[in-house]
């Protein structure tokens, strides 16, 4: 196959598009930064989202042969392997914006109740940064997607001067956190990023409850009409599209000195140059990438020094339960869809109600699928058939309340991405193996959250849906993937600064979800906007004083 | 979850059993990352079921009648449920034969009680012989029901006389305010 050299050396080499990469591309280009960016797919047009398709269209338009945009990424084209019995659901979005596309929006800031979480309790190493490094990068962020929420601001859950107003609750809503705050539990307006004003030239929500399929009018943060968009009008970034990034090249001096990728299309090699490489593609397939940069310098991939990269992968674990509040049964149906899942987000607060725990690190908990919902899956579990049961569903419709709490996983060793020994890719490149489990910490941690959500369903009186106790989410499920190049102090330990750069290499930044120490138990993108904004800002600096 | 449980949703509802590519790997124990999703492939546009046979189809339908049957609103026929049953087979061909021995087991327990094929029955005598079924889930025909019942809850109220009719769902449209709750009550 021929090689597609190019003779241009490119300032910056950035990998991947989504809410890392498409941050690190508008902060670096609006401060005059040149920069390449490599997508692994295309634009996506909002016009052929299938936003507004009822349920029951979904069905007519797949029997009339049509085919719904191919946002998320077919395992079948890029696989994973993952051991026997070790299931892990990789979600992956190969296009412009990556999974913002059709990300859940939960935009909750770390605490140091979660940076300081290892100090306090021992495990595994601190992060290198505090809440006070990155909170004026969470109030520039705030106001440049725009956050709904409210006004609260805790320990467990820091607040912002910033926010667009919160949406109503809905019904089932109130009954949650009335009940809820009978015991003692506070529960508070989501934070999502979505427009519930005008925002920056951005539409507001419409609420149609469709934002898994893409919003159609982009009212809620993608990186795509956010950052991208306003990069390109720079005239500073150039987009290579359908560019599959296999590895990053190394010079003579142990430095980064470009990136190999391949058509997706055509499946044609190509190798361009350039002075800094920003790792932005996922923190699966970043690590991929970094591991399969193996070189005489580093032969265990490029700066990989510590042998951390690909380990302490950690998710979160999930799980859901179902039940009706009794003063709704039988009434009114409301368009429940609002912003498309939770209103209201119940922050951890398990390190201050006094109780002991037998576990370390926390949970919070959302509510998604709460009201007037298009799934009817629960009601497969109410007894009997026929007019008495058809009966039953429809007055129990809306009165559905549904608690999804999220748990931390703690990082481990063993949990592992690796590519030594994986089979090849359509390219020739390994592909990622993912050996991932959770343990008994989580187990643990698991039975508090289960306690915690029928105790807050027994004070609402609740009818509950009937439940597997123990019962987590497939592995992987939460979609999100953390900690495989993780920043730290002690580069024996660790492969990134604070301000995501390798301590091995010094023209590698990652700034992904891979580069978090810990996991937490809150959504991670927020979290990635404003490291990655706070990563650039350095890395804009450092070549300003000419030392990367 | 991202919206994980939407994206779920769009996966599973465009997903054809995934074809598995023949991987060479050298390590056995493992597995394909993509046994749970697969590539979205063209569906043929089915007007007739194309998995059961048209007796079977008529035991179907009489069955998913008798779980959802038609009251004020449409019933699980009305909707054309037994079709979407077909369809949702045809997507996962491992549910087939099991969903084909249970019509055959259901038939037999007909006949074994009154002589007559399942769909010769009246609705009540219909409603005598699965009321049992209902009831126990360890029973292979007890098993055979309970999937019938989840095949048929999932298709009818995805349809629009499940979903829009029966249950009074209005979502999915342009609003310029979501009011949310209005009980008085509920604001404490």
């Amino acid at each position: 196959m021929q090689i597609q050299p190019s003779p241009q050396v490119h300032d910056v080499i950035i990998i991947g598009s989504g809410a890392a990469g498409g941050m690190a591309a508008w902060n670096l280009t609006r401060q005059g930064v040149n920069v390449t960016l490599l997508d692994a797919g295309r634009k996506f047009s909002r016009r052929e989202f299938w936003t507004h398709v009822k349920p029951w269209e979904w069905q007519q338009r797949l029997d009339a042969g049509e085919k719904p945009p191919e946002i998320v990424l077919d395992p079948a084209e890029q696989p994973y392997i993952t051991p026997l019995g070790q299931e892990f659901q990789l979600t992956r979005v190969w296009g412009r914006g990556g999974k913002t596309n059709i990300w859940g929006r939960v935009s909750l800031r770390y605490s140091d109740l979660d940076f300081a979480g290892p100090e306090r309790d021992g495990w595994e190493i601190p992060w290198p940064i505090r809440y006070k490094d990155i909170a004026p990068y969470y109030d520039q962020v705030d106001q440049l997607i725009g956050v709904c929420g409210g006004d609260d601001d805790q320990d467990s859950l820091p607040g912002s001067k910033y926010f667009l107003p919160p949406p109503p609750l809905r019904c089932g809503e109130h009954v949650i956190k009335n009940s809820a705050a009978k015991i003692g539990i506070n529960i508070v307006p989501i934070r999502r990023a979505v427009l519930t004003r005008d925002h920056n030239g951005h539409p507001h929500c419409h609420y149609c409850g469709a934002c898994g399929a893409g919003c159609d009018v982009g009212a809620f943060f993608n990186s795509s009409d956010y950052l991208l968009e306003p990069a390109l009008k720079t005239g500073k970034l150039n987009i290579i599209d359908h560019a599959v990034a296999a590895r990053i090249l190394v010079d003579d001096r142990g430095l980064a000195s470009g990136v190999q990728y391949f058509d997706r299309n055509t499946k044609e090699e190509h190798r361009i140059s350039g002075k800094r490489i920003v790792v932005a593609a996922s923190c699966v397939d970043s690590t991929r990438i970094l591991l399969n940069s193996t070189s005489p310098r580093y032969p265990n991939g490029i700066g990989n020094s510590s042998d951390v990269i690909g380990r302490y992968l950690s998710e979160q674990i999930r799980f859901t339960i179902r039940a009706f509040a009794p003063q709704l049964i039988g009434g009114k149906v409301y368009n429940d869809d609002g912003i498309g899942g939770a209103h209201m987000y119940m922050p951890r607060f398990n390190h201050r109600d006094g109780r002991k725990r037998d576990y370390i690190r926390g949970f919070g908990c959302q509510f998604w699928y709460t009201g007037a919902q298009t799934d009817l899956s629960w009601a497969k579990t109410v007894p009997g058939f026929g007019l008495d049961f058809k009966k039953a569903v429809k007055e129990r419709y809306p009165a559905v309340l549904a608690l999804h709490p999220f748990g931390e996983t703690i990082p481990k060793a063993e949990n592992r991405i690796t590519v030594k020994g994986s089979p090849a890719d359509r390219y020739g490149v390994p592909i990622a193996r993912i050996a991932y489990t959770t343990g008994e910490n989580e187990r643990r941690m698991s039975e508090d959250m289960y306690n915690t959500m029928l105790e807050i369903l027994h004070a609402a009186k609740a009818e509950i849906v009937p439940f597997e106790r123990g019962y987590l989410e497939p592995n992987g499920s939460a979609i999100h993937e953390h900690g495989t190049c993780r920043m730290g102090d002690d580069p024996k330990r660790s492969a990134l600064n604070g301000f995501c750069q390798m301590h091995d290499v010094k023209n590698v930044f990652v700034v992904d979800g891979g580069a978090f120490t810990t996991a937490s138990e809150k959504n991670p993108t927020l979290t990635i906007l404003a490291l990655c904004w706070r990563a650039t800002d350095y890395m804009a600096d450092q070549m300003k004083q000419g030392n990367i | 979850m991202s919206t994980r449980r939407e994206v779920f949703r769009i996966l599973a509802s465009t997903a054809l059993p995934a074809i598995l590519p023949a991987q060479e790997t050298k390590e056995r124990e493992d597995q394909p990352g993509h046994l749970h999703t697969g590539p979205a492939i063209k569906v043929p546009v089915p007007s007739q079921p194309t998995f059961f046979q048209p007796a079977e189809f008529q035991v179907v339908e009489a069955l998913t009648e008798r779980i959802i049957p038609r009251s004020e609103t449409p019933g699980a026929k009305d909707a054309g449920v037994a079709l979407l049953i077909d369809k949702a087979i045809v997507a996962k061909p491992a549910l087939g034969p099991s969903f084909r021995a249970g019509i055959a087991d259901l038939n037999a327990l007909a006949n074994a009680g009154y002589q007559k094929e399942f769909t010769e029955l009246t609705e009540q005598q219909q409603i005598a012989l699965l009321t049992p079924l209902s009831l126990e889930r360890d029973s292979a025909l007890g098993k055979f029901f309970a999937l019938a019942k989840d095949m048929t809850v999932d298709a009818y109220y995805r349809t629009e006389a499940g979903l829009k009719t029966e249950l009074g769902w209005h979502g999915n449209t342009y609003l310029t305010s979501f009011p949310g709750c209005d009980h008085p009550e509920h604001h404490s």
